[in-house]
């Protein structure tokens, strides 16, 4: 039973590896937090929600097509809010983009309480999302499995060991990361930073789209409210993890998928955000830096 | 008149959290734990005084004391995290308090009826102890103590420490006394906010302590300014009242608020009220006063 639930836990926090580490990207980059990567992703997940509910939901075909539709939607999200909410404010402090981009997430989401109610595919409150795999389970050695998590699972995996290769070895992953290290070097050693910046928001959005079509088809029902819930979990895990830091988002983001299942399985659901904000602030204050990270000294 | 009246109340309040979040940027130190005070305040008071009779006065200063208490407790800790750690630590303490004050559920016998918390439900019933007058009386009372602290030696050290904490330091200011007493006493007053929310509305839940309200207490400062505590009074007024003002778009008005707040960042990223038209205005009241006194 124990086991089981780690194992969902792993399983379904790959989803918030993908949010946190697009997430933890765009911080790594220009030293700011996009709240409205949640509403980003409520975004993207009612993309592809749209492909499969026209479309019909029998084929994987049609599974796809919602996905690269997630995708390429969370990219012009995350093209717009940086055009609006980042790139006018590249020299005010941090708090003003943190206000500018929470803006942002009230308008999205607002608009998409009124679209639910007057789209007729869409219902109030919770839409489903209908994909061929909710039918799916796996049961090994008495240990049951859902399906949709082992193909959430396989897709984040792939996902991320292309960003990891991305980042590494491509040269605009090696722009992002001088800018990461610093901003003004970078440029002077001929790096475009503002290319550079938009580059990191597009991969993060488009990592939040693949997470949106994910964590709709495996939730099975998606809402204008989801991205909150997202936007804080993303908080819990990039503190964890460490700002900034991609492998410590991806391996915080499984953390945090197991804490809740085990929150969830063995005490209250409604407590999970509880036990993991009072995981942040003892991280916050015994490690700053995060739990995989190799700085042990501290600095501003 | 009713309707005006709550405007003016809910516009009251929303200046008291708003302030609430000045007292610990005077240092600053950026805190998002004003609505989990809020929050305590809120249960607290609506406890002690719809189970328990206590009159407002007391319960609120019971409340006071307790997030004091707690906001020093959670006011060293948070001296060693800074900008943007600071914020998302914080915030953490308002979410927990929040979801585990809006889980309670006791119901306690009061002249045969059962009250109390109910969960999710919310806690129902809360005797209406305070109007539009009371709100306004602490706000005239926060706007005052600010005003004088702004005057004393206090409040030079607050805003030493808030452009330059090492260097406050050397010249001998005791930078841990000044934190944590602002971060305690921002704490107390959004006790008291809160406090003063429950015996107005009668009934709260969870849903009013969320993480869109802890967003909303950020909003009112940034779109305000955080110079002086004129700031978050004119930031708070502004997003409660404007919104009333355009009841035509309907359905729209909250999309119409996340535009107000965009549109006003983008042109003045800084706030509203700032060092420039805050002291046009103090010249020109010096002005003033000079040709009356003959000077």
């Amino acid at each position: 039973m124990l086991f089981e639930t780690i194992l969902n836990g792993i399983l379904f926090g790959s989803t918030y590896s993908l949010v946190a580490i697009g997430f933890t990207l765009i911080f790594g980059v220009i030293h700011r937090l996009n709240v409205a990567h949640g509403a980003t992703i409520m975004v993207t997940a009612y993309a592809g929600a749209t492909v499969t509910i026209v479309f019909g939901s029998g084929s994987y075909l049609i599974l796809l097509l919602a996905f690269v539709a997630s995708v390429v939607t969370g990219m012009m999200v995350g093209l717009l809010v940086e055009f609006v909410a980042f790139r006018p404010l590249s020299r005010a402090s941090y708090l003003t983009p943190f206000v500018t981009s929470s803006a942002i997430a009230i308008i999205i989401e607002e608009i998409f309480v009124k679209l639910t109610r007057q789209v007729p595919i869409f219902l109030p409150e919770f839409t489903p999302f209908p994909s061929p795999l909710d039918d799916l389970s796996l049961s090994v050695a008495g240990i049951f499995i859902r399906g949709t998590y082992v193909i959430t699972f396989v897709v984040s995996l792939i996902l991320m060991a292309i960003l990891a290769r991305w980042v590494s070895k491509s040269p605009a992953g090696r722009a992002m990361r001088a800018v990461e290290e610093n901003a003004t070097v970078a440029a002077l050693l001929g790096v475009n930073v503002r290319r550079t910046e938009v580059t990191a928001f597009v991969v993060a959005s488009a990592l939040a789209g693949a997470s949106g079509c994910l964590i709709g088809a495996s939730v099975g029902s998606i809402s204008p409210f989801m991205g909150t819930h997202l936007i804080l979990i993303s908080f819990v895990v990039i503190v964890i993890g460490g700002l900034g830091n991609i492998v410590g988002a991806m391996l915080g983001g499984l953390l945090v998928g197991v804490l809740e299942a085990l929150v969830a399985r063995y005490w209250s659901p409604t407590y999970s955000e509880t036990v993991l904000f009072i995981a942040v602030f003892l991280v916050l204050l015994v490690r700053p830096h995060g739990l995989f990270s190799r700085l042990a000294v501290e600095k501003d | 008149m009713g309707y005006v009246e709550t405007i003016l109340s809910v516009t009251g309040l929303n200046i008291i959290l708003a302030l609430s979040v000045y007292f610990s940027l005077t240092v600053g130190q950026f805190s998002l734990a004003q609505v989990g005070f809020w929050a305590i305040g809120a249960y607290g008071s609506a406890t002690l005084t719809a189970l328990f009779g206590w009159p407002l006065i007391p319960a609120l200063m019971a409340v006071a004391l307790v997030c004091g208490i707690i906001g020093v407790i959670l006011g060293f800790p948070c001296l060693r995290i800074r900008g943007i750690y600071l914020a998302l630590a914080t915030l953490g303490f308002s979410q927990v308090a929040a979801q585990l004050l809006g889980n309670l559920q006791f119901r306690i016998a009061v002249e045969g009826v059962l009250r109390g918390p109910e969960g999710l439900v919310g806690f129902r019933n809360i005797p209406v102890l305070t109007s539009v007058y009371g709100i306004y009386v602490f706000v005239a009372l926060l706007v005052a103590v600010l005003w004088w602290i702004g005057r004393t030696r206090f409040g030079m050290a607050l805003a030493a420490v808030r452009d330059d904490d090492v260097a406050a330091e050397f010249a001998g200011i005791n930078v841990v006394f000044v934190k944590v007493t602002m971060f305690a006493l921002g704490a107390a007053v959004a006790g008291i906010g809160g406090g003063l929310f429950a015996n107005y509305t009668s009934f709260i839940s969870a849903q009013d302590f969320g993480f869109h309200q802890t967003l909303f207490s950020l909003l009112y400062v940034a779109v305000g300014g955080i110079f002086t505590f004129i700031g978050p009074v004119v930031g708070a007024i502004l997003l409660t009242v404007l919104p009333e003002y355009v009841r035509f778009l309907g359905e729209n008005r909250a999309i119409f608020y996340g535009v107000i707040v965009l549109v006003i960042m983008l042109l003045r990223p800084r706030g509203l009220i700032d060092r420039s038209n805050l002291s046009a205005v103090r010249k020109l009241w010096r002005s003033k006063t000079a040709t009356r006194t003959g000077a």
